[in-house]
């Protein structure tokens, strides 16, 4: 028993003494180079597009560089024609909302637009050009439920229910196109009634930081079959009625390639066997000084959204989030008020919500 | 005064007459000039006279009596010169003198003095050569016979060293006279052949771990001896590494050789208890690795699959257990350790940085041998005996580790969830037809497992099968002749999540080698040979892992490659010079059946460039590389006890392990040349200054080496390798450069011994793509290494070691700063490629083995090695990882693989 012991706490020792931080020196670069970041999204009616600006924040602090709002931002497509983005008062960065039939600038598929920003100081950067493509739209969508084992913080082993969605959908837009590069997010949008039985909706972008990009040109895939594309805990979301949005965008190879670029250095673990980081893309550059470094991208792209209503009868009775028991916690609850649930919250039914 | 047998002195004045003929005219004139006697007696045996001449010159005489008249003799000289004073001596005797290198004056009878080149005289002296094989004896040993004495008064020494133990040859030995130049050493059988003077010599036979054996020989003619060399018995001289035998590094030709001795291996701290070849090495110049943890090693700046690996002539493409925390080789079961760094003999080919030639031993022809030792997390044991005593022998060796139950004590449940296990056993069976013939069948075969968490593990499988065959000739002419099958597979899986994967590598590899020797003379020797090797290479196959994994199965075509070689060498010694030049010529060819891509542009390649695909037939020859590689050695000796020494190789490597993590892991796949990954190719030029002190009790050594290096691969950024068909366009190439310098002093022998080393060590490349196209360090550059071994050996059952690492911090690339997406992700900005560099890394180590008691009749030796590794519990990092979630603050941290102090203890047993 003492030789046990004794082990237990070798080990404990070992592995308490393996990892520590550390500060690593000597800088390469500014952290004041300028981060350009913009999406342009086709859509059926208006199109949209959206853009920040940044200085590169210093790697290992939380603050966050403040959002410039006083450069001209346009769009600009492969005749030059452009479009000034706007820049609300208090917003964090410029936006605009491009009509189908606007007579400057069309948004259209097949074509490439890229962004222009002029800073305050007069110094110009340019993206490169980025072709919007069109997107295939996926067969369906569709749930399963599992158990899963996992490890509490103790170490002990418990079982928990989960769903878990899958999609299927051709890589393909349609005949005779060539095979899309695709980028996916999804979200759920879940009913909860409070306890003054007030329902809200409340959107849950699920796991943010998981880039999900495909890649079917690499090989002979001509279908994405049963792909799992969101496994989460079958809780109270799910108790009252909930939608799961899929939003599927098609990706140039130079998108796909950025994309791609920020689930690897979001997937690092610091795992010894992983392959090494390195710097990410860009497609933004100072034409008078292209040795300056300029981070962020900009991409378009067209979307395509598949949703999915889970409810009692998908997956039977599942507890309520209220009521609550009784708590000694003074203040409002989300069962008081289920508003509080977070800023996406509503008492506005989502407009496919049936 | 010296009394002879009369054969014997016929055979001494033979012998120096024939050595001194050249000189013995002017020396006997001077010698009898300059020297005056003067004697006055009477009745007098002319060796009571000589005795009292003897008196007056300071000079001994050498006779037989029996040759001595027992007349006596009145004798009067006053002040005549020595000669004319002899003369009148032997006047109306049959007597005559020559005086041998002023130092001696042999009496004979004056037939044998005046007709010392008469053969026919001497032919009743005639010592058959097949009797002049000896055990240890004091008696002089007589070689050659008299009447084939050659006219210039040299004669071939040739012979056998072998060990008392197990009769195995004794590889690296050195023979040589002292006092004299005269010396070579053992080659991998254990022969040497050196030209000497006839006459009576004696040798110093020496080599690490075995007592010095000292032979007197009496040389007619050419011929051979066998000798015996004894373990010490009494361990006070201990050595802790050595470079080749006692003074081999002053006089061996070839530069950048580390040879280790195995003996004492035992005795260096070890990382839990199991003694370890290649991090043995990594105490040595010019030998680093990335840290514990890391597979492989790398050799003065060189990646780890620049190392041509061979155990018992077989290839060996990982040299580690348990991702790199024990080597794969098990040293009870080796014969020689052999790191050629830089500078490759002809005989070595495939690889551009080094070649490490590990021998293993043959089994006891005489008895049955146990021996074992059990550590704290892995046990061995070896087996080895006769099957037909004298004739053929086996000898197995089995390793095994039973580590899960440790990590099962552990409270975090990552570690106790995590499963590590490997094991290997060799098994070697020779026979030997007769003494010109010998076969042996070695069998090798690892498996390694290790599974992190129920995340994610390895496993890996190594089974290597071949067949030697030793043919001798003659005395001059020998061969090797090599056949082999290998295998390496490899397998990572995924257990988790969406991307569960199973991802499977495999190398087969056939080989056939010989290579015939020729020791055409004393000081020069022809080595040549022929080598071919086809490589069958699986890249990649992956398949999901789990049901609902989305992993889509994929294979990569299978690729062949034959890879063969002629090289011829030579080794020659001429006043104080010895040169080894050498040429290899190697021919490399991609073979079919494979597709081939056809890219619209020229390098670099590009997936979206992709016009066409050809498909090539089985075995058609889809691209072919042709290789001259010159190799050459030279040694100059400056005196006794120093010399300078210069290396130029040429090294082409037509297989590379494709990886782009910070090392390699067990599953990196093995790629071969192809039209569109050219050849590595390397100029290695090294030069050094060698120098020992005290008569080898010290050594020490400069070296400055440099390599340059053309095709070159490194990958693009955010590579994807794994299960690529078109590799090439995740690659690019250009040159690269490694230099440095190495500064080693070590005492060899004493109670207290020892090294300290200092390597200076860089390695950059530039290619365009990577960091702006500028020079750029290395995965493995590290350019200061500091390491000390000390060994303080108390008695022959208490000795202890420690050692002292340092390693300048290996390059990384860190992220210098950060900003976040549009949906908030945190997108880290990084440095160009291996920008910055992680923190140094050092370590200190202590061992103390206690046993092997002095009692030789005990049947049972035991003893003890008790290990403390990284004493001072540094966390040395491994790598440096970021971490950074949304809306998190970010860090940078170093992962220690080893973060703390490693005690461990072994039991060793061996019968005797």
């Amino acid at each position: 028993m003492k030789t046990t012991s004794l082990i237990t706490c070798v080990f404990l020792f070992i592995l308490l003494s393996c990892i520590e931080k550390i500060e690593l020196k000597n800088h390469e670069f500014s952290t004041k180079a300028l981060v350009i970041q913009s999406k342009l999204v086709k859509g059926t009616l208006n199109s949209t597009i959206t853009a920040t600006i940044q200085r590169l924040g210093e790697f290992g602090t939380n603050e966050r560089e403040a959002y410039i709002t006083s450069a001209k931002v346009s769009l600009l497509d492969a005749n030059n024609n452009s479009l000034e983005l706007i820049s609300a008062p208090r917003s964090t960065g410029y936006e605009l909302t491009i009509s189908a039939t606007n007579p400057t600038l069309k948004i259209e598929i097949g074509k490439s637009y890229k962004l222009r920003v002029i800073m305050p100081d007069g110094k110009v950067y340019f993206s490169n050009p980025e072709a919007i493509l069109p997107v295939p739209k996926p067969d369906k969508i569709w749930h399963e439920t599992a158990i899963q084992k996992f490890q509490d913080n103790k170490g002990v082993l418990q079982t928990r229910q989960i769903i878990r969605f899958r999609l299927s959908t051709s890589v393909t837009p349609a005949m005779n196109l060539d095979k899309s590069k695709l980028k996916w997010e999804s979200s759920i949008v879940y009913k909860i009634t409070d306890d003054v039985l007030r329902i809200c909706y409340s959107e849950e972008p699920q796991q943010p930081e998981k880039i999900n990009v495909v890649d079917p040109t690499r090989d002979n895939t001509t279908r994405l079959d049963s792909i799992i594309i969101l496994e989460t805990a079958l809780d109270y979301r799910f108790a009252e009625a909930s939608y799961i949005n899929v939003f599927v965008e098609s990706l140039s190879a130079e998108a796909y390639e950025y994309w791609n670029q920020v689930k690897l250095l979001a997937e690092r673990s610091g795992n010894m066997f992983e392959p090494p980081a390195a710097t990410i893309r860009t497609n933004f550059k100072n034409p008078n000084d292209e040795s300056e470094n300029v981070f962020g991208y900009f991409y378009a792209t067209v979307q395509d959204t598949l949703r999915l209503k889970i409810d009692s009868t998908n997956v039977g009775s599942i507890r309520t989030y209220c009521p609550q028991p009784p708590t000694d916690r003074i203040g409002l609850t989300i069962c008081n008020n289920c508003l509080l649930i977070g800023n996406t919250a509503s008492t506005t039914k989502p407009y496919y919500w049936k | 005064m010296y009394i002879l047998q009369a054969e014997t002195l016929k055979s001494i004045l033979l012998i120096l007459f024939f050595l001194s003929y050249p000189v013995l005219d002017g020396i006997a004139q001077r010698a009898t000039e300059n020297i005056l006697v003067s004697v006055e007696c009477q009745q007098k045996t002319i060796p009571e006279i000589l005795f009292l001449i003897e008196q007056q010159i300071k000079m001994p005489f050498f006779y037989s009596v029996e040759r001595m008249t027992s007349k006596k003799l009145d004798f009067k000289v006053k002040e005549l010169n020595l000669g004319e004073a002899l003369k009148e001596l032997f006047s109306g005797t049959s007597l005559d003198y020559i005086i041998y290198r002023e130092s001696g004056i042999i009496i004979g009878d004056a037939t044998i003095i005046r007709n010392a080149y008469s053969a026919e005289y001497y032919k009743t002296l005639t010592v058959p050569i097949e009797d002049l094989t000896f055990q240890l004896s004091d008696k002089p040993i007589i070689v050659g016979s008299k009447e084939k004495l050659a006219s210039n008064g040299k004669v071939i020494l040739s012979g056998l060293i072998l060990q008392q133990k197990d009769k195995s040859p004794v590889i690296g030995a050195t023979i040589r006279i002292p006092g004299s130049s005269y010396g070579t050493a053992t080659d991998e059988d254990g022969k040497f052949r050196m030209e000497i003077p006839a006459g009576s010599h004696n040798l110093l036979i020496q080599y690490i771990g075995n007592a010095d054996l000292t032979r007197s020989i009496l040389a007619y003619s050419d011929g051979e001896i066998k000798l015996i060399m004894e373990a010490e018995t009494i361990n006070l001289k201990e050595v802790t590494i050595g470079t080749q035998a006692v003074d081999a590094n002053i006089k061996a030709a070839q530069i950048g050789v580390t040879q280790l001795n195995l003996k004492t291996l035992r005795r260096l701290p070890v990382f839990m208890g199991e003694t370890d070849i290649v991090k043995t090495l990594l105490i040595t110049p010019g030998v680093s690795s990335l840290g514990e943890g890391a597979t492989g090693f790398n050799v003065r700046g060189g990646e780890v699959d620049q190392n041509l690996i061979l155990q018992d002539e077989g290839l060996i493409f990982n040299s580690s257990h348990a991702l790199g925390f024990f080597s794969a080789f098990n040293a009870d079961l080796i014969q020689s350790v052999n790191l050629y760094k830089s500078i490759l003999p002809a005989s070595f080919g495939g690889r551009l940085a080094s070649a490490l030639d590990i021998e293993m031993r043959e089994g006891d022809y005489n008895k049955f041998k146990i021996k074992s030792g059990i550590g704290l997390v892995s046990g061995r044991i070896t087996i080895e005996g006769p099957l037909q005593k004298d004739k053929t022998s086996i000898i197995l060796g089995i390793r095994s580790s039973y580590s899960d139950w440790l990590l099962k004590q552990a409270r975090n449940i990552e570690v106790k969830n995590s499963t590590a296990s490997f094991y290997d056993a060799n098994i070697r069976l020779t026979h030997k037809f007769n003494n010109k013939n010998s076969l042996s069948v070695s069998v090798y075969n690892s498996y390694d497992r290790f599974e992190y968490n129920k995340s994610f593990g390895f496993q890996y499988n190594t089974l290597n099968i071949q067949s030697i065959y030793k043919k001798i000739f003659s005395s001059k002419v020998y061969s090797k002749w090599i056949i082999s099958k290998g295998n390496y597979n490899s397998q990572q899986t995924d257990l988790t999540g969406t991307d569960a994967s199973r991802l499977k590598n495999q190398v087969d590899q056939w080989q056939f080698k010989n290579s015939i020797t020729v020791n055409q003379r004393t000081d020069l020797q022809y080595q040549f040979g022929f080598q071919t090797i086809l490589y069958k290479i699986l890249p990649g196959d992956r398949s999901p892992y789990a049901g609902y994994s989305n992993v889509i199965p994929k294979r990569v075509e299978n690729e062949k490659g034959l890879e063969s070689a002629v090289y011829l060498s030579m080794d020659k010694s001429f006043s104080g010079f010895q040169v080894n030049a050498g040429l290899r010529v190697s021919h490399y060819a991609f073979l079919g059946p494979k597709s081939i891509f056809q890219y619209s542009s020229d390098y670099p390649y590009l997936s979206k460039n992709i016009s066409d695909t050809i498909l090539h037939s089985s075995n058609a020859f889809i691209q072919s590389y042709f290789n001259l590689e010159p190799r050459f050695s030279l040694r100059y000796s400056i005196n006794s006890s120093s010399s300078i020494k210069a290396g130029y190789a040429r090294t082409v490597q037509y297989i590379n392990q494709i990886f782009n993590s910070d090392s390699p892991t067990p599953t990196s796949q093995y790629q071969l040349s192809t039209e569109y990954i050219l050849p590595t190719k390397a100029h290695n030029v090294s030069i050094g200054y060698f120098k020992n002190f005290k008569d080898n009790l010290w050594e020490s050594s400069f070296e400055i080496f440099g390599r340059s290096m053309t095709n070159v691969l490194d990958y693009k950024d955010f590579a994807d390798l794994y299960v690529n068909e078109h590799i090439e366009t995740e690659l690019l190439r250009g040159t690269g450069r490694a230099y440095g310098a190495e500064l080693s002093i070590k005492k060899i022998k004493g109670e207290l011994n020892g090294s300290l080393a200092y390597t200076l060590s860089r390695t950059e490349r530039q290619i365009n793509g990577i960091s702006n196209s500028r020079w750029y360090p290395s995965n493995f550059d590290k350019p200061h290494q500091i390491t000390m071994v000390l060994n303080h050996q108390y008695n022959q059952r208490h000795s202890f070691s420690v050692n002292f690492v340092y390693n300048t911090g290996r390059p990384t690339t860190a992220p210098q700063g950060s900003y976040r997406s549009l949906s908030g992700v945190p997108i880290p900005i990084y440095s160009s490629r291996n920008w910055l560099r992680i923190p140094d890394y050092h370590r200190m180590d202590l061992a103390y083995t206690f046993g092997h008691g002095y009692k030789k009749r005990k049947k049972l030796k035991t003893s003890w090695t008790v290990s403390i590794y990284n004493l001072y519990a540094r966390k040395n990092a491994f790598s440096v990882y970021f971490t950074q979630t949304p809306f998190t603050g970010a860090q940078a941290n170093k992962l220690a693989v080893l973060g703390t102090v490693f005690p461990s203890i072994t039991l060793n047993l061996e019968n005797r």
